[in-house]
């Protein structure tokens, strides 16, 4: 008899531990299983047995399909939500960095305002403005590009408060010492402020990757087509129809997961101190 | 001289980009939904005049029964989501603090669902869902018997439960991480000097765990409350706000008055509640319990 | 930075305008699985005729398409020809998003439309010709003949022996208690509060001597809260209480798939559906005879439009004329299911013609079909009705006050759009 050596104290939590496990494994099981099945008929008459989270077969059909079905382009929505998460990241972490800095390290008079226009908006419920900012957009003819979905991501009262919050606790001597060696206002912030703020930076990546990645309702209203559309407005029009194949719907769903599971296994580390970091100091 | 305005120049010039965003982004169309909530603007345009209405939109907001019932229900879900989702990710965050093995594989995956887009979760929830043969049913006919099934999603009863449930899933692990960083936070110490008074399991957990999670329980009860008001996508998808409006929420509500239908001073007359009514939430809440906290 | 944000800006503008190049004509058509081998024969055998004389036609299927229209009419981006649901053509006309095309389509055609088709694309006081579908559709009742006949009910084949509410009720009280009968009817509940909900319900409140709306004075108070409205769907809401209707959740196929349900009330795009699923089994029946008016079977669907911001007609011309030609029209009845809009076609379709299995439809359309109002409050009149019969079947609910709220909000609304001039003056 082999014993697994287990602290006599684990034995409730991982029992715990385990059934935390199945809570979250389980559903997810079953997307797999489902996605795997090419036949529709008996993905229904299986659904609630245990055979709805074993797979019984290993089909790729339901991925072959969803990839090379000529309406609705997976790849094209793929790159789209690359494209956009990519291009927001980059832009939102320069843009709110760089203010942050000032706010926290310049001179600036206007400072205080700033400051105060920042802490009101973090009060504005983003999902309240939706409608003037799609006639905003229709206005400037956006409506129907990469662009009106990157727009709304770079300037993010959140970040710009984190960052200044990091920011603010740089020691005075470091800066000090950057403007005697004749660093201007923008090298310290290039050359000591960013390179000591990694942690931040991931920490701020990591959320707003996933809120853009997951973003639904402003894509929804300003896309037109396969075009510019994002991959989770693509997901909800195929589980929109009224003869809803859950095979497909399934393969696109592990489709659509696989690369943020991939991002999460690359950053784990930094992941989770980051979400752990962003909650207790912000 | 020279040198200061020039760095103060830079400073500008690093400060403008984010704020002229901010301002297009937020104040702009916050004051435009100020001026619409008081005309009959529409999304697209009519070939007849817009016209400023006064108080009508706010008037017939408040006269009709399914702003009310949106407003009970958005309500109701903050209600049975806060306690229900804070207490799973306490738990699972107290089960993935203790020394275990394999604790990075479970930490990884219970943070699965925060993984995951609302739209992949509402697909899968939705054949969990299914009648008369899903897996939740399948489950409960272990319990009741075979024939017997809930509508989970279909009866007004139980729409507005598993939409809580689903939500619950698909977020925890977020609050989860914040109370694992807020565990890790609490000095050793003090559970070697609770252990050394004798402390059963339940009274360490009492008098030294959870008062060290004061911070974490404001900040927590605060941004869950915030994001439970904004319940949108999950029932946007599954119910459509439906069955006989049981999951309606304001945002819903909000979306189907300005986007479906158009009208789009009357929605911004809800947004304007919407507003109004969060921001004194979350001020309330925070006043309460800074006051608890010091008496 | 300022100026590389610009120059995006004005670059982002030159890709996304997909401003007409002369001979290169796009449409836009609706995602449907039914509906898109019909779409491929379209764009190969449109651009084998006229590509040598330089048109070509791209034909674009739309996931999401309203949300699509939405944000192309928005971004004043439309195509040179789009799909529209029949019933919403009024409200674009009304906006001034489509432009009428009583020019641009050969008066041959016009004058061989069905006269529901050529209603449905008639807009305004002045009568004009806006919009014109190559299709018409009916709604009926899929009956499972072996469960029928175990439950022993009548199974009625024409409209003169239609069942009436009380033999309608019978059958399922009937067919509800055999023990493979789930629930008897399928009322298409998962489709939710969409446009199959007016579609699918105002024909059985017409048959009842009931309407949506006054279609002489554009009120809707007194018509959808009639007493003969309130009977009606008062009647459908038992059913349901019965547990004889199948249930949102329980998905599309209870009927044609598992067979647990006898009755499905749904129209003829799941022609092709229930034929595999059913087979031999597969009955044809009438839609019921709720009261005074007798069976009324609904119409209409969607078709071709053009927006007004389209210039170039004289390709838009070619193509009209190509999608409405008989031929075409008759394939896109034999692919999808649908009767074909003109009256010279049915004769000619095996499925429609004398002695087709699918004659009913052709009947209903000559007898009984009602066009759904041509109005251009109609978005808020099916989205009030359908909120209002969803709500009602969702369970024990005033029935009345469902429908005198519906009367409210569309009134509302027509009386904010100053009744929608000309309209109403």
């Amino acid at each position: 008899m082999t014993t697994l050596r287990i602290p006599r104290g684990a034995v409730l939590p991982l029992l715990f531990a385990g059934i935390l496990a199945l809570g979250v494994l389980l559903p997810l099981l079953m997307m797999v299983t489902i996605s795997l099945n090419p036949n529709e008929q008996d993905i229904m008459v299986s659904m609630g047995s245990i055979r709805s989270f074993i797979p019984q077969v290993f089909s790729l059909e339901n991925y072959v399909q969803v990839w090379t079905d000529p309406v609705h382009p997976f790849p094209r929505y793929l790159w789209n939500t690359l494209l956009i998460t990519g291009s927001t990241l980059l832009l939102s972490i320069l843009f709110n960095s760089m203010a942050a800095f000032v706010l926290a390290q310049g001179t600036l008079k206007v400072r205080k305002l700033v400051m105060i226009l920042i802490l009101a908006t973090l009060a504005v419920p983003g999902e309240s403005l939706v409608l003037p900012q799609l006639m905003l957009a229709s206005w400037a003819g956006l409506i129907d590009s990469y662009q009106v979905q990157i727009i709304p991501g770079v300037a993010n009262a959140m970040s710009i408060f984190l960052f200044y919050q990091f920011f603010s606790r740089l020691p005075k001597e470091l800066i000090e010492a950057a403007r005697i060696d004749g660093f201007s206002f923008f090298q310290i912030y290039r050359y000591v402020a960013m390179p000591l703020s990694k942690p931040v930076i991931s920490a701020i990546a990591v959320l707003q990757f996933l809120e853009i990645w997951n973003a639904y309702l402003w894509p929804v209203m300003v896309t037109r087509g396969p075009e510019y559309r994002p991959l989770s407005v693509a997901m909800s029009a195929y589980f929109g129809t009224n003869q809803a194949a859950w095979g497909n719907i399934m393969a696109f769903a592990v489709s659509m997961a696989i690369p943020v599971i991939l991002f999460f296994l690359i950053m784990q580390r930094q992941f989770i101190a980051s979400v752990m970091s962003s909650g207790v100091k912000g | 001289m020279s040198i200061k305005s020039r760095s103060q120049r830079q400073e500008l010039a690093m400060l403008l980009p984010a704020v002229i965003f901010l301002i297009a982004l937020i104040v702009v169309p916050f004051a435009l939904s100020i001026w619409f909530s008081f005309t009959d603007q529409r999304l697209v345009p009519r070939p007849i005049p817009t016209k400023v209405i006064g108080f009508t939109n706010y008037l017939r907001m408040f006269d009709d029964p399914l702003f009310w019932q949106a407003i009970w229900n958005t309500v109701l879900f903050a209600l049975l989501v806060v306690p229900f989702q804070l207490a799973i990710s306490l738990g699972a965050a107290l089960i993935l603090n203790a020394a275990i093995p394999f604790r990075s594989v479970f930490r990884a995956i219970a943070i699965l669902p925060l993984l995951l887009p609302m739209t992949v979760i509402v697909a899968i929830w939705a054949v969990l869902f299914r009648i008369p043969n899903g897996p939740l049913n399948a489950a409960y006919q272990w319990f009741a018997g075979s024939g017997n099934y809930v509508d989970w999603i279909g009866n007004p009863s139980t729409a507005m439960v598993s939409i809580v449930v689903l939500s619950a899933w698909a977020t925890f692990p977020y609050q989860m991480l914040i109370y694992l960083a807020g565990l890790q936070d609490i000095p050793q110490d003090l559970y070697e000097a609770a252990k050394l008074d004798g402390a059963k399991s339940w009274q360490r957990f009492r008098y030294v765990t959870w008062p060290g999670l004061r911070n974490v329980n404001i900040f927590l009860l605060i941004i869950t409350t915030i994001g439970a008001l904004k319940l949108f996508t999950q029932v946007n998808i599954l119910t459509k706000g439906g069955p006989n409006g049981a999951t309606t929420t304001i945002i819903q509500y909000l979306f189907q008055q300005g986007y479906a239908t158009q009208k789009v001073g009357y929605a911004s007359a809800v947004a304007v509640f919407f507003f109004l009514a969060v921001t004194a939430i979350a001020l309330l809440q925070r006043r309460f319990l800074k006051n608890e906290g010091e008496a | 930075m300022k100026q590389t944000l610009y120059a995006g800006v004005a670059l982002a503008a030159c890709l996304t305008s997909s401003h007409a190049l002369a001979g290169q004509l796009t449409a836009w058509v609706i995602d449907g699985e039914s509906e898109k081998p019909y779409f491929t024969q379209l764009e190969e055998t449109f651009n084998a005729k006229y590509g040598a004389q330089g048109t070509t036609l791209d034909v674009v299927p739309i996931p999401s398409y309203n949300e699509a229209i939405q944000a192309a009419t928005l971004a004043n981006d439309l195509p040179d020809i789009i799909m529209l649901d029949g019933p919403n053509m009024a409200s674009v006309a009304w906006a001034g998003t489509i432009q009428p095309i009583g020019d641009l389509i050969d008066p041959e055609i016009v004058a061989d439309l069905l006269p529901a088709i050529k209603d449905q694309g008639t807009y305004g006081p002045a009568g004009e010709f806006y919009f014109v579908s190559p299709y018409d559709s009916g709604t009926i009742l899929w009956g499972n003949k072996a469960l029928l006949e175990k439950a022993g009910v009548r199974i009625p084949t024409t409209v003169e022996d239609a069942w009436t509410r009380e033999e309608m009720r019978d059958a399922l009280e009937k067919l509800a208690a055999l023990p493979e009968v789930e629930w008897p009817l399928d009322v298409k509940m998962n489709y939710g509060a969409g446009e199959w909900m007016t579609y699918g319900f105002s024909p059985l409140a017409q048959s009842n001597g009931g309407d949506i709306i006054d279609r002489t004075t554009w009120v809707a108070e007194g018509t959808i809260n009639s007493a003969a409205n309130v009977e009606t769907l008062t009647e459908i809401q038992t059913w349901n209480k019965n547990e004889w209707i199948v249930p949102a959740s329980a998905g599309d196929n209870k009927f044609y798939g598992e067979k647990t349900a006898a009755l499905s009330w749904v129209g003829n795009w799941m022609w092709p559906a229930h034929r595999e699923g059913l087979g031999d089994d597969l009955v044809l029946i009438p839609p019921p005879n709720f009261g005074a008016a007798g069976p009324v079977s609904a119409n209409g669907g969607w078709g071709w439009a053009v927006p007004t911001s389209s210039t170039n007609l004289e390709d838009v011309k070619l193509f009209l004329n190509y999608a409405m030609s008989s031929e075409q029209v008759a394939a896109y009845a034999d692919t999808t299911g649908y009767v074909p809009s003109r009256t010279s076609a049915i004769p000619l379709s095996a499925t429609y013609g004398e002695g087709g299995e699918g004659e009913i439809f052709a009947k209903l359309a000559d007898c009984c079909a009602v066009v759904r109002p041509v109005h251009p409050a109609y978005p808020v009149i099916t989205s009030a009705w359908s909120q209002a019969v969803v709500n009602i079947l969702s369970g024990d609910v005033d029935v009345k006050a469902e429908l005198d709220r519906a009367a409210q909000t569309i009134d509302q609304d027509i009386a904010d759009n100053d009744g929608y001039p000309p309209f109403g003056e």
